[in-house]
């Protein structure tokens, strides 16, 4: 009997998973569907989009001709309830789809905070293609944009928003930039280059309230009562994960879709993947939620080989891993790399997020400068736990190796504490010693 | 540091009229930037004759800014998520791709038509 897969969520997770599952099992029905009627696109590729780095049609990675070719098919709805013991899932528009596994792949949507105005026309988030063209279309006509939040998303709007024009405020709650994963140097280079860009930087400064004039946003006030004329309010306070569907269905919940290593939920025959899911450590007891492109795509891969009846595991975690451009500085971060101050500009774990980032306060960091790079190594006696690279990057790969593959540095360790010259040499001798390895 | 400047401007081309003119490689006012920048332009121009460009897929979010910028419309993402050798196709190793992916995903890698001294990034 051909087995029916059903994937809720075309992102990087559904699609994934969709391709892993036909690479597993040859005659399976695989049925992708997903509330977005475009073919599946880079979400992180939107932030490019918005600078105009790129054109939209550049974006759509996967075309759906390569479903086709897969013998795999992508609908077009919003899935209203599953009914998981008749393996039955009934879609908004009352159709139904039957299904003998099912992925909910469904990702976390942007936060907006109960602040008065947040319902005003001109009040932007960044999830989603149909988002960005928004962001697009009110930046023509708009001359003066506030933002809000923090984490990558908050910057790429404030650079999005620059970079068509508009004259561009980015209120920052604290006296930083993302200081829960920052250190003071890191967030003072973002913050330069923000400014040099042409974004107008207000620190300990908190909105209020939105103003609109004929249901659109006109201005905002501050906590300290100044008003701020705009056009544009983008909010980048952090994302939820959309649970409706699995609280519907009766799943063990928390931020985030519980479940095993191996990606099943606590319903039978029913999955998480990507950012929806919270995953248990059997080894540690505890869940983690990651908001990484990387992650989702592994995850996808996992959730898919054990749907198709395989034995896969996420465990042990890798150690978390983005590499993005924050104000125009490439930066990499790898493992726990806690910048040790609390920020207040997010309220719930952002896009590129990952809470383990927030861990390994316990390491000794120490930081090197070289011209406009930045290196910074969190360290513990016997292993490197986390790394920030910012500017040049011929160091983060290795290091990548090296944090991952949980790698002895004890005859090292005193090198790297020197500056970027020794550590380049001793992160060498330490990859020599495993593997071949070119650095 | 004035090396690692003009550097940085080099990886962004599309960054317009910038505050720093482009810096001569022989500047004789500055000694100790200009064995980096000489180095650094050695390196290139090796890479360029004798590279070929790889890509570290687990970095790529398939953007797609490396395809779009291709001059010779190759699917630089598709190769990378297929993990297919972009050396495969007609690649000039202009460095288009690697200068603009705002990731690091792509990288020039020496062939075996040189020997490797080390590393990508030279000898110091």
């Amino acid at each position: 009997m051909t087995t029916r897969y059903l994937i809720v969520g075309n992102g990087a997770a559904g699609a994934t998973a969709a391709q892993t599952i036909r690479e597993h099992d040859a005659s399976g029905e695989i049925q992708i569907v997903g509330a977005e009627k475009h073919a599946f696109y880079s979400r992180p590729g939107l932030a490019y989009y918005l600078t105009g780095q790129m054109p939209e049609g550049g974006l759509f990675s996967r075309p759906d001709k390569e479903l086709e070719r897969a013998h795999s098919t992508r609908t077009v709805g919003r899935v209203a309830s599953v009914d998981p013991r008749a393996h039955r899932a009934e879609l908004a528009d009352g159709r139904v789809l039957r299904y003998d596994r099912l992925l909910l792949g469904v990702g976390a949507t942007a936060v907006r905070p109960e602040i008065e105005g947040m319902g005003l026309e001109g009040v932007v988030t960044l999830d989603s293609l149909d988002d960005a063209r928004a962001i697009l279309k009110v930046a023509k006509k708009g001359r003066r944009a506030v933002v809000v939040g923090g984490g990558i998303t908050a910057v790429e709007l404030a650079e999005g928003l620059v970079a068509n024009g508009v004259t561009t405020h980015y209120l920052m709650r604290g006296d930083r930039y993302w200081a829960s994963v920052l250190d003071e140097r890191e967030s003072g280079l973002v913050e330069e280059r923000l400014e040099h860009d042409g974004v107008v930087l207000h620190r300990n400064t908190e909105l209020a309230r939105v103003i609109g004039h004929k249901h659109k946003v006109s201005a905002i006030e501050t906590k300290d009562g100044e008003r701020i004329e705009a056009d544009i309010l983008g909010v980048a306070v952090g994302t939820q994960v959309r649970l409706e569907l699995a609280k519907g269905i009766g799943l063990e919940t928390g931020r985030g879709i519980f479940t095993d290593d191996g990606l099943a939920t606590t319903e039978l025959d029913v999955f998480a993947a990507g950012d929806a899911a919270e995953v248990l450590d059997p080894v540690t007891g505890r869940r983690g939620i990651d908001s990484l492109w990387s992650v989702a795509i592994a995850q996808g891969r996992i959730a898919g080989i054990n749907m198709a009846g395989g034995s896969a595991s996420c465990m042990p975690r890798p150690a978390p891993f983005n590499v993005t451009k924050l104000g125009g500085v490439t930066t990499t971060l790898i493992g726990a790399v806690g910048g040790g101050g609390r920020d207040g500009d997010l309220v719930a774990l952002a896009r590129g997020d990952s809470n383990a980032w927030r861990d390994g306060l316990d390491g000794f960091a120490v930081a090197s400068d070289s011209g406009a790079n930045h290196l910074r190594l969190i360290l513990s006696e016997d292993r490197i736990l986390g790394a920030v690279v910012m500017g040049d990057q011929s160091l983060s790969r290795p290091l990548l190796s090296v944090i991952r593959d949980r790698l002895d540095i004890r005859d090292v360790r005193d090198r790297l504490l020197m500056g970027q010259a020794e550590v380049r040499e001793a992160i060498a001798t330490v990859l020599e010693r495993t593997v071949s390895y070119a650095l | 540091m004035f090396g690692i400047r003009a550097s940085a401007n080099r990886t962004q081309p599309d960054g317009g009229a910038g505050p720093s003119a482009p810096v001569l490689p022989a500047a004789p006012t500055a000694p100790i930037a200009s064995p980096t920048l000489l180095a650094r332009d050695v390196i290139k121009r090796r890479a360029m004759v004798s590279g070929r460009v790889v890509a570290d897929a687990v970095r790529c979010v398939e953007c797609g800014i490396c395809t779009y910028n291709c001059p010779l419309g190759i699917d630089v993402r598709k190769h990378v998520r297929q993990a297919v050798p972009i050396s495969d196709h007609a690649c000039l190793t202009c460095g288009e791709c690697v200068a603009r992916c705002p990731r690091g995903t792509l990288r020039f890698e020496e062939s075996s038509v040189f020997t490797v001294d080390g590393g990508g990034g030279g000898k110091r």
